[in-house]
């Protein structure tokens, strides 16, 4: 199916103004944005994706998956483009996007309907300084980039396993376990990954910060030494060598 | 343990201590080595090609690296697209590529070299006096030389329709503020009231008024883009508008950086840039009135 982008300066002006633009977000339908500025937004990306459709009320973890294995296709360099998600999440994905928002507002006292509410699931909010960071935080980005970054292709039994170690507090593992500029390196990333699911196997639960301390350990390993030099199973076998030796740390956190 | 967690970020910090010795401009492990890598690159069919050419005249290390025990290497980082990879190479000339679906903005480059197996008992003849005796265990993967850090920029420079992308956007202001100039995003952003931009896009609709609009908005906003450049060069790049300038300069022989803005001033290198806009502009109302 065909998707859209969000011209840039469409983005600008809408990002520019939440608060006269706040009320809208809980309208039915996406209309507004054209009346708004007098103009339609929204061009067709090159790319036409798997047609898929996502829960507003189901786990994360399950979106990802779903949202990944449709847009596959979609290039790493594009999906750092903040024009690609808010033309999604203002597009096709408008009615997922808003009642995710009131599943959320209603199941979460703790989230109010305010201009960084918007522009944080909408837009790139924190490009300016962070625009990593805001990747993993826009509603739609998080979702492409957690399933990018798990989605392992040599397994083809069961690709998408080490998503599982993001099935509890999910925004808050995607930015601790990926602002390591090491999980960039592929043998690095499952090596974590495949001791991660070592601890989970042992029955420890994996909570927001049970991965920290072998992430921790990932960054000294890659601060002394070039990570590409190891394999997959070598680095795995260090991590959890490493996981072994401090379980009690790991179960502590 | 703390030393180790700059190379996390892609300069290695000069003050890094190493636990071996490291061919290396920041310190003094040996006496009279040095190791440079010369590279160029291009972006081809979508493959950024880096062509590169190391040197170093530590005979040792030069042995070391012929005979397999080390390796020249090339660490290539673009963060936002987590994109990491140390390419191990074999020749002391070559190219490495790397498909463009995988980089975004900032490309960073760090030209190394790293030891591929364990080295129980190391040595070199230019060592610094201080390792004399000293029994070296050098682990594999181990950084041996590390040579200057460079950085480039993977231009998406194909707007929305495949023209090349303005660096100037207007936006319409909701709350009915006087016009401002934002330069902290990646394009300069024109911020006008509801009214004022509403009869600009009429304005915008035919060409007549283009030059006018030029001198009443883009002069300023250029004049405020180029005063806002600071000291960093590395951190204005940041932003595609100063990117987009600096070619423009270069293209004129002109190094943009806040000495040349003092130098020049906004006004004229604003001029400059637009080709005699005030000029253009006159031109246009002076036809506009003689057509009425």
């Amino acid at each position: 199916m065909e998707i859209s982008f969000l011209a840039q300066d469409g983005l600008f002006q809408l990002k520019s103004n939440p608060s006269t633009y706040l009320k809208h977000y809980r309208n039915d339908s996406n209309e507004w944005i054209t009346k708004e500025l007098g103009y339609n937004p929204f061009i067709i990306y090159k790319t036409e994706v798997t047609e898929f459709q996502l829960n507003p009320e189901a786990d994360e973890v399950d979106n990802a998956q779903i949202l990944y294995t449709a847009m596959k296709n979609i290039s790493d360099s594009d999906a750092t483009d903040e024009r690609l998600w808010a033309g999604l999440t203002h597009g096709i994905l408008w009615q997922f996007m808003r009642d995710n928002l009131e599943y959320t507002i209603d199941t979460n006292q703790r989230v109010r309907m305010d201009d960084n509410l918007i522009l944080n699931r909408y837009f790139f909010n924190t490009e300016r300084n962070a625009k990593k960071r805001s990747m993993f935080i826009n509603n739609l980005s998080k979702l492409w980039w957690a399933g990018r970054l798990t989605f392992d292709s040599e397994d083809r039994q069961s690709p998408f396993k080490s998503i599982e170690l993001f099935r509890s507090a999910f925004s808050h593992k995607l930015v601790n376990t990926f602002s390591s500029s090491f999980m960039a390196n592929e043998n690095a990333r499952f090596a974590l990954f495949d001791a991660g699911l070592f601890i989970k196997e042992e029955g420890i639960e994996i909570k927001g910060d049970t991965l920290v301390p072998l992430t921790k350990y990932l960054n000294m390993l890659g601060g002394s030494m070039i990570l590409d030099m190891f394999s997959r199973e070598e680095l795995r076998d260090m991590l959890i060598n490493y996981a072994k030796d401090n379980l009690d740390e790991i179960k502590r956190r | 343990m703390t030393m180790h967690w700059r190379l996390i970020y892609m300069k290695i910090n000069p003050s890094r201590l190493f636990p071996h010795p490291v061919v290396w401009f920041a310190n003094d492990d040996y006496k009279n080595s040095d190791f440079t890598m010369d590279m160029n690159h291009r972006v081809d069919f979508g493959k950024l090609i880096i062509a590169y050419s190391f040197s170093t005249e530590n005979d040792d290390l030069i042995n070391r690296i012929d005979s397999g025990d080390m390796s020249f290497s090339i660490h290539v980082e673009a963060p936002f697209s987590m994109f990491r990879k140390t390419f191990i190479v074999s020749d002391i000339e070559g190219e490495i590529e790397i498909e463009t679906r995988f980089l975004a903005d900032k490309v960073d480059i760090l030209p190394l070299i790293i030891a591929n197996k364990d080295l129980d008992n190391y040595h070199n003849k230019d060592l610094n006096e201080d390792y004399h005796g000293a029994i070296l265990r050098i682990p594999k993967g181990a950084i041996m030389g590390i040579s200057d850090y460079r950085y480039l920029y993977i231009e998406n420079e194909k707007n929305d329709l495949g023209k090349k992308e303005s660096i100037f956007t207007f936006v319409k202001n909701q709350s009915d503020d006087i016009m401002k100039i934002e330069t902290e995003e990646q394009k300069l952003i024109i911020k006008l009231k509801e009214n004022d931009f509403n009869k600009l896009q009429m304005l915008q609709s035919t060409s007549h008024y283009q030059h006018v609009v030029y001198s009443m908005f883009i002069i300023p906003a250029l004049i405020f883009a180029l005063e806002s450049i600071e000291e960093d060069v590395e951190i204005m790049r940041e932003r595609l508008w100063f990117r987009s300038l600096e070619k423009a300069f270069k293209a004129n022989n002109i190094e943009l950086n806040k000495t040349t803005v003092e130098q020049r001033t906004s006004y004229v290198m604003a001029q400059l840039l637009l080709e005699d806009p005030i000029g253009r502009a006159l031109t246009s109302l002076t036809e506009i009135r003689g057509e009425n």
